[in-house]
């Protein structure tokens, strides 16, 4: 027996095998016991955690896992809740460095990786945040893990104003002291109390980032950022105080799949064109791919000064428009924001004034006692015929107001709005009161939007859509005036002064198939005054009351376009006279229409001349009515009698003589009172 | 002999440069009547040439509007559309408020007509509506009318919604609007 056992001991086999079962009792013993000691020092694992992440942390197990891992289960702050400051982890895992430990016996973290946390952040606390900062400067080269991946998180931050945000990573977050910070597959989620989910779409917003620290900034390799929108992508570095960008933002996020490889984007879309044009929707294609809001070459330049930060340069293409924007943005004392903008910049100046799309932009903003107050000037061109000629569009909001909807809309709101427009030779001014507008993002290109404020002592409302279209922006909106003081908004309405009344309108403007805008005015209850017409028919039958016409009612509907426009239903109501008719103005300056006016017989024998012109009448007739055809230059139109019984008795007896002196009489009145140059 | 010649061929040579030039200013009315004289006597040739001589010696004069007429009026005449369209061109750009003026419009419109220039026809149409501003309160249309100095007689009708041009009683345009 005894020399079999020691044969046996002494075979290779036997002794292999004592060794394995040897060292598998000997780290089986060592894990047991090194995981009751970790149990036991638990509270000062606790400590230490608390001390490195600011928050009081408690952790339910400790676990060593052979042979460089340290689980923690249940690492979370006390009483953690949604409403304060918190953090819970079901499982977090740190490997040290084995082989430090053996030869500089040194034991520092090599890696943390962190399962499922859940971090609620409760407003910014900056001592928190610098406390934090320092831990990581003082352990830089020893305590702190110098890799952390973080397998599906979600960090909830609540703001001040209440607004919430969700930042969900789905898949694996990595900081890595030479690959930089990487998350792949992240995804943000806004949830629907943030202002910014209505622009960006009330979904879940995916993101993928690259950053690489270097010794004097960081290079961000790419930063990705998709929804049903918008897709955004960026690259670029920072290098001290320059921050330098590039990339390309599309409102057809549909076209740029973040984890489709490009060349099978391009193959399907070529196939998918190809199937169209055959289909005979070629047109729709093309018109489809130069819709939206598509930048593709963004260059963008920031410099980072101690009291501001400067927007050097901004080049971008919207869909064939060169523009850059240069900015500034200073926080105190008091914050301001500033920018320019302006289509063609490398044009010669005096080559840009005969570009039909040239745009000069201005914005400037500042928070001033608590209120944010802004105005945006805006230069363009508008063609006429073969013409250019400029205009000016300034905007002078004060006390502005943005916030988010009930739904998913854009609350924007100004105490008063100064709203300017000025024509090479003619200018508008109107000053808005109590503006509330809301625009909601549709789920096309473009938004809804609804205005509502008070003007000229009346309220307008209006709603209406825009799509985004660089080439054209395409438009369509109802707008309705009630209430409005006639006398204050007749500078709106070219060709009549009233000095009192109550406005009301409706409006229609649409920009397809061509710019339009339609509608019809009431005016109730007003005077009318300096009226070209009615000044030559006042003086003509001496009648003075008929200069200042008061009326119950005036109406007109009214169209103007490119081709003409046209005033039609013209209807004024009053007792000594009434007047209706149509009125047509083309670009040519010329015009067309007919007026017929209507004068009681007691007015028309208050009139010295009229009153031999009574005894033509009949004793039944009350009234009567001339007919006029109006033609030629808008500003010395032509007059025509129109034929009637009234006309054909009164030529009857009068005398050929007396006829040519009338004519000759009232011609002369007419073109007296003309603006003929 | 021989030098007898050559002594007056200076002064000859010297008449024949100066004469052309060196109308008088009191001139210009005696060639605008001569010219006159020679379109009522049909010699349309001769009249031209003293127009001519106004056109070309006496810019400033008060016949320079009538004889540019009419030397646009024997352009056209003659098919040289061009000169015709020089001249009325002239007339119609620096004398707006000549009684000529809507006539001188209604040849150029023609000459636009000829050429299939429609805008610029267009335009044309617009500055004969534009050149009067009429009042009718019994009659149908408002007449103007004017005899050339070529003896040519214009008529110009301004009804409410159009114009008809006619040269020695025969409709030469009508512009609608």
């Amino acid at each position: 027996m005894d020399v079999f056992s020691k044969k046996f001991l002494f075979k290779p086999r036997f002794f292999w095998s004592a060794f394995f079962a040897a060292a598998v009792l000997a780290v089986v013993l060592f894990t047991v016991y090194f995981n009751f000691l970790l149990n036991n020092s638990l509270p000062v694992l606790e400590k230490k955690l608390s001390y490195l992440c600011g928050i009081e942390l408690s952790v339910e197990k400790v676990k060593f896992v052979p042979f460089n891992r340290i689980v923690l289960y249940r690492v979370s702050s006390a009483e953690f809740s949604a409403q304060k400051t918190g953090f819970f982890a079901p499982r977090v895992s740190a490997c040290y460095s084995f082989k430090k430990l053996l030869s500089e016996k040194t034991f520092s973290f090599s890696s943390l990786e962190i399962f499922a946390p859940e971090l609620v952040v409760r407003g910014f606390d900056r001592e928190k945040i610098k406390h934090i900062v320092r831990i990581a400067e003082d352990n830089k080269s020893g305590g702190l893990p110098v890799k952390i991946k973080v397998n599906q998180g979600l960090v909830n931050f609540f703001l001040k104003d209440g607004s919430f945000l969700r930042l969900q990573i789905d898949g694996l977050a990595f900081f890595d002291p030479v690959k930089g910070l990487e998350a792949r597959t992240g995804i943000i989620w806004d949830k629907n109390e943030n202002l910014s989910s209505r622009f960006l779409g009330k979904e879940r917003l995916q993101c993928r980032f690259s950053l690489v620290p270097g010794r004097n900034g960081a290079e961000l390799k790419n930063l990705e950022i998709e929804n049903r929108n918008v897709y955004l992508k960026l690259w670029g570095d920072l290098e001290k105080t320059d921050l330098k960008l590039k990339g390309m933002v599309s409102s057809r996020p549909g076209l740029w799949k973040m984890n489709e490889p490009e060349n099978d984007f391009l193959f399907k879309d070529k196939v998918s064109d190809l199937k169209a044009c055959f289909k005979g929707k070629a047109a729709q294609v093309l018109n489809g791919k130069s819709s939206g809001f598509n930048i593709y070459d963004l260059d963008c330049h920031f410099r980072f000064f101690q009291k501001k930060t400067e927007l050097v340069s901004a080049f971008f293409s919207w869909n064939g428009l060169p523009w850059r924007i240069k900015g500034e943005f200073v926080p105190a004392p008091v914050p301001r924001i500033c920018f320019s903008g302006l289509s063609y910049p490398d044009q010669h100046p005096e080559l840009r004034k005969s570009l039909p799309r040239k745009y000069d932009l201005y914005a400037e903003g500042a928070w001033e006692e608590d209120s944010f107050n802004c105005s945006l000037k805006l230069d363009f061109l508008r063609q006429t015929g073969k013409s250019l000629l400029p205009q000016s569009l300034v905007l002078d909001g004060s006390r502005v107001v943005v916030s988010p909807g009930p739904d998913k809309q854009i609350e924007l709101g100004f105490a008063s709005l100064l709203m300017e427009y000025h024509d090479c030779d003619c200018s508008y001014q109107v000053l808005a009161e109590n503006v509330l507008s809301s625009f909601e993002p549709k789920k096309t290109d473009g938004f809804d939007f609804f205005i509502y404020f008070s003007v000229y002592g009346g309220r307008l409302e209006s709603s209406g859509t825009v799509s985004w279209d660089p080439a054209q922006p395409l438009y369509s909106a109802d707008l309705k005036l009630s209430g409005l003081a006639a006398d204050s908004a007749s500078h709106l309405i070219p060709g009549f002064t009233f000095s009192s009344g109550s406005l009301q309108a409706g409006l229609k403007l649409k920009a397809d198939p061509l710019p339009q805008v339609a509608g019809e005015v009431e005016i109730r209850q007003g005077c009318l005054e300096n009226m070209q017409f009615l000044q030559w028919l006042s003086g003509f039958s001496s009648i003075p009351s008929l200069a200042e016409l008061n009326f119950s009612r005036f109406y007109f509907h009214f169209l103007a376009n490119e081709q003409k426009s046209a005033i039609d239903k013209i209807s004024i109501e009053s007792q000594p006279l009434s007047l209706t008719g149509d009125f047509d103005l083309y670009p040519s300056q010329l015009v067309s229409g007919n007026i017929s006016l209507g004068f009681s017989r007691t007015l028309l024998e208050l009139s010295p001349k009229f009153r031999k012109l009574c005894k033509l009448l009949k004793d039944e007739d009350l009234s009567v009515n001339f007919d006029f055809r109006l033609s030629g230059l808008y500003e010395a139109m032509n007059f025509k009698w129109l034929a009637s019984d009234f006309k054909h008795d009164l030529q009857k007896i009068l005398p050929g003589s007396m006829e040519k002196s009338m004519e000759k009489k009232i011609e002369a009145v007419i073109t007296s009172i003309s603006d003929r140059k | 002999m021989n030098l007898s010649r050559l002594c007056f061929l200076p002064v000859v040579m010297f008449s024949l440069w100066v004469m052309p030039g060196t109308a008088l200013p009191a001139d210009d009315q005696a060639l605008f009547q001569k010219g006159v004289n020679a379109g009522i006597s049909n010699q349309t040739d001769f009249a031209f040439s003293y127009f001519d001589m106004i056109v070309k010696n006496h810019r400033g004069s008060r016949y320079y509007p009538q004889a540019l007429f009419s030397s646009g009026e024997y352009f056209f005449r003659s098919r040289a559309f061009r000169d015709a369209k020089h001249m009325f061109r002239e007339l119609s750009n620096d004398y707006s408020d000549s009684e000529l003026r809507p006539f001188a419009l209604a040849y150029l419109l023609r000459l636009a007509k000829q050429e299939g220039k429609r805008l610029e026809a267009k335009e044309l149409e617009k500055e004969i509506v534009k050149a009067r501003q009429v009042c009718l309160v019994f009659k149908d249309f408002k007449e103007y009318s004017f005899t050339s100095p070529l003896n040519i007689i214009y008529k110009a009708q301004f009804f409410i919604d159009k114009v008809e041009v006619y040269i020695n009683g025969r409709l030469f345009e009508e512009i609608p609007f």
